[in-house]
């Protein structure tokens, strides 16, 4: 049986992280420490199940991350979609690219094999711009539509879309690629995964380097990948 | 198979240093007509000189340092003139294409003759780290690499710096050639002061991630690092002897201090200050050192019950998918969701109201008090007249239904005002907190007995201070209207049913764009009245 003081400092934990998000040793090294206690980590393994997170140690931060069906710490699609362009009036079209930028910077960051997944520590604003134009341009030209279903979105239109977007360096203009590009950066500023220096140099943050190759490009995860893949894009009912 | 081809991949990872950096130069076509090559190659070294500079004095070195550096150098030694805006592009441009290679490290190729087997190398030049002062403006120092280029020396080769210019120092005390023995030591600085640069970094970028540092290569440059701190160290203890012997003497002598004893002096004081300097830098990390031993252990063992080297290849199996089905970027987000912050929607905390009332009137009368002494008493004043007039307009409209009532609800009673007409509404909710004030209070209460109430009321002290007084609004209304229906008792109490009622502020226009309308979700409340 576990004792009431293990479970209070497994508590203790738990409501550090949620309302945190990490722990390192430095901000309290006590607490830290309790996680290598072989006592509270079971508790701690059982509060994860019950509350769909994981809860993991890389190097020397302690991570709370929201398991993919956590719908109650995660985003729904309209909030994030409103983190994003806090300025309301989007289509859905407007979140779709802002994933296709979201998923291209992460490509640019981590696409390596083996141990070494980063494979560069920064990028301009506009070479990221010029990667994506670049792609999409592999897109634009083709009218093969391989997916022949309606209702889905070929990334021909995403393409198209794109190529309809003014080209301005400036990010201050309304709808050109790069306010999109930028309005995708600042939301991810402010979740701690990059920050941009000098203006113009997108540098991912220690948070998201050890993310990202250690959880999510986790070989474990490509069952959740392919159930999130599988799962038919539906709107939902809030989505306004 | 040539004797002198041993280690040739070791001098080669020297060598690529400076001709990655020459290649990047040749190939770029930017800036081309403004400089020839060499002149731009200059250029690039200067900056790294500047560099260095501020790597060994542990300063600060943003992209506007260099600008101004780079802009005195240009008008100075070269000839086109360049306008602030050009240079900081300049320097933008060198830094972050050339030095910093886009983010990628640079990756050189050679052959171990000896094995006959591939040598890869890959490193940074520069490091970047978030400025102190500004954090969205970077700061450059040098790498292990950088320090080799600029320093000009192999790993051997520092060893053997700091030994020979140890021994530069010794011998120019002992035969009292003091500048000389200045130089030295300076340079001893330089070299020590890189090498604490390198295991600080090390330090650095093992903690960020351990496995960007193979085990091979923490026993290799860590701990063979310190121990030639630690050699060094004791030496310098020793050469600390010498210095004072040397000072006792130069300052023993008789009458004046000669000039030339007075220089000498004044050199010897610098030479111990920068040993002090040195080996108090040097004590302080080999002290550390053990920690971080301990500490880099430890992450090790735990490491492998966290890591998993397999990983998914991004490009097939996230992006190639995502092209060929793009409607998969509507779920895509939930991949993402681990990584983003947790999100937890906030509920309406009924305790908080009492804090942040108090709060707030502590808050306007500090701001007030700057400003206009006497005109602000009076609109404190109204500010608690206006208070005390939506209390009571609460009371009356409760009781006034209650009257005619007498056992109801809280549903009942919003359900009737909100029919009546607006300004009925508002009389009842002039704003969400006070209504709930006033019903926090009463359920708090419970039973109300109504006749010992008044009694107790005359007999209270009167509080001018206090805007809501339950007590005192109660019976003054109560006496005001209510004096010929005889009510003996009022009750209020939560209603178990699970019911809940959501009250919603209004207003007399119709609301702003961004202004919020309050609302209120609770239990129903049984009001009864005898």
């Amino acid at each position: 049986m576990y004792t009431l003081e293990a479970i209070r400092k497994a508590m203790r934990l738990y409501n550090y992280l949620l309302q945190q998000g990490e722990l390192t040793a430095q901000e309290d090294n006590e607490l830290f420490q309790s996680f290598s206690d072989m006592e509270i980590r079971e508790i701690i393994e059982a509060f994860q199940e019950e509350s769909k997170v994981s809860i993991k140690k890389y190097d020397d931060t302690i991570y709370f991350i929201p398991n993919v069906d956590n719908e109650f710490l995660g985003f729904k699609r309209y909030e994030l979609k409103r983190e994003i362009f806090p300025r309301g009036d989007t289509k859905n079209i407007d979140l779709f690219l802002a994933m296709y930028i979201l998923i291209q910077l992460t490509c640019e960051f981590y696409s390596g094999k083996g141990t070494n997944v980063k494979i560069r520590d920064l990028i301009q604003l506009g070479e990221l711009d010029e990667k994506i134009t670049e792609r999409l341009e592999l897109f634009a030209k083709s009218e093969d539509k391989s997916v022949d279903d309606e209702t889905s979105l070929a990334i021909t239109d995403i393409a198209k879309y794109w190529f309809t977007l003014v080209n301005e360096d400036d990010s201050e203009d309304y709808r050109t690629r790069r306010w999109y590009i930028s309005q995708v950066m600042t939301f991810l500023k402010k979740e701690n995964l990059i920050n941009i220096q000098d203006e113009t140099v997108i540098i991912p943050t220690v948070k998201f380097n050890r993310l990202a190759s250690n959880y999510f490009l986790n070989y474990e995860r490509l069952e959740d990948i392919n159930r999130v893949f599988n799962e038919k894009y539906m709107e939902e009912s809030s989505d306004a | 198979m040539y004797d002198f081809l041993n280690n040739f991949h070791k001098r080669m990872e020297k060598l690529s240093y400076s001709f990655l950096i020459d290649y990047k130069v040749s190939t770029s076509t930017m800036f081309k007509n403004i400089f020839n090559s060499f002149e731009f190659i200059n250029l690039v070294y200067s900056l790294m000189c500047f560099v260095l500079d501020k790597s060994l004095k542990d300063e600060e070195c943003t992209l506007d340092n260099m600008t101004v550096f780079l802009e005195e150098l240009i008008t100075k030694y070269y000839n086109p003139s360049l306008s602030e805006e050009e240079v900081y592009n300049l320097v933008h441009y060198i830094v972050y294409k050339i030095l910093r290679n886009d983010g990628k490290p640079f990756i050189f190729t050679t052959i171990d003759y000896t094995s006959g087997e591939e040598k890869i190398f890959d490193y940074h030049l520069l490091q970047q780290k978030n400025s102190k002062l500004d954090s969205n403006k970077s700061t450059f120092s040098l790498t292990q690499e950088g320090y080799r280029l600029i320093l000009g020396a192999l790993e051997v080769d520092e060893r053997t710096q700091i030994d020979v210019n140890q021994m530069i120092l010794e011998l120019s005390l002992k035969k009292k050639n003091f500048s000389q023995g200045l130089m030295a030591v300076e340079n001893l600085n330089n070299l020590i002061t890189a090498q604490i640069n390198i295991i600080n970094n090390f330090i650095y970028r093992t903690r960020e991630n351990i496995f960007s540092i193979e085990q091979s290569a923490f026993e290799e440059n860590f701990l063979k690092n310190i121990d030639v701190l630690n050699e060094q160290n004791k030496k310098f203890d020793e050469l600390k002897g010498i210095i004072i012997i040397e000072e006792e003497r130069l300052s023993k002598s008789e009458g004046e201090i000669s000039k030339d004893n007075y220089d000498s002096l004044k050199q010897l004081g610098r030479i111990k200050e920068l040993l002090i300097a040195i080996s108090y830098k040097a004590g302080d990390l080999i002290s550390r050192h053990f920690l971080f031993k301990e500490e880099y252990k430890k992450a090790l063992e735990e490491a492998s019950y966290y890591y998993s080297n397999k990983r998914i290849n991004i490009k097939e199996d996230l992006l190639k998918p995502i092209e060929k089905d793009a409607s998969i970027l509507g779920n895509l987000f939930k991949l993402f969701n681990p990584l983003f912050k947790t999100n937890i929607k906030k509920r309406f905390n009924v305790n908080f109201m009492f804090n942040e009332q108090k709060l707030y009137s502590k808050e306007e009368e500090e701001e007030d008090v700057l400003i206009d002494t006497i005109l602000d008493e009076d609109r404190e004043l109204l500010e608690k007249q206006k208070n005390r007039e939506e209390y009571k307009g609460i009371i009356s409209s409760l009781l006034a239904y209650l009257a005619g009532h007498r056992n109801t609800d809280l549903i009942a009673v919003m359900d009737f005002y909100k029919d009546i007409s607006i300004e009925e509404y508002m009389k009842l909710v002039p704003s969400i907190r006070k209504l709930s004030e006033v019903f926090i209070e009463l359920l708090r209460i419970g039973n109300i007995d109504v006749v010992a109430m008044i009694k107790q009321q005359d007999d209270a002290y009167e509080n001018e201070e206090i805007e809501f007084d339950l007590r005192k609004l109660l019976v003054e209304e109560i006496l005001e209207n209510y004096q010929m229906v005889g009510i003996g008792r009022l009750s209020f109490n939560k209603c178990s049913d699970g019911r809940k009622i959501t009250i919603k502020e209004k207003a007399e226009k119709p609301p702003e764009e961004f202004m919020t309308i309050e609302t209120l979700n609770c239990p129903n409340i049984i009001m009864e009245m005898e």
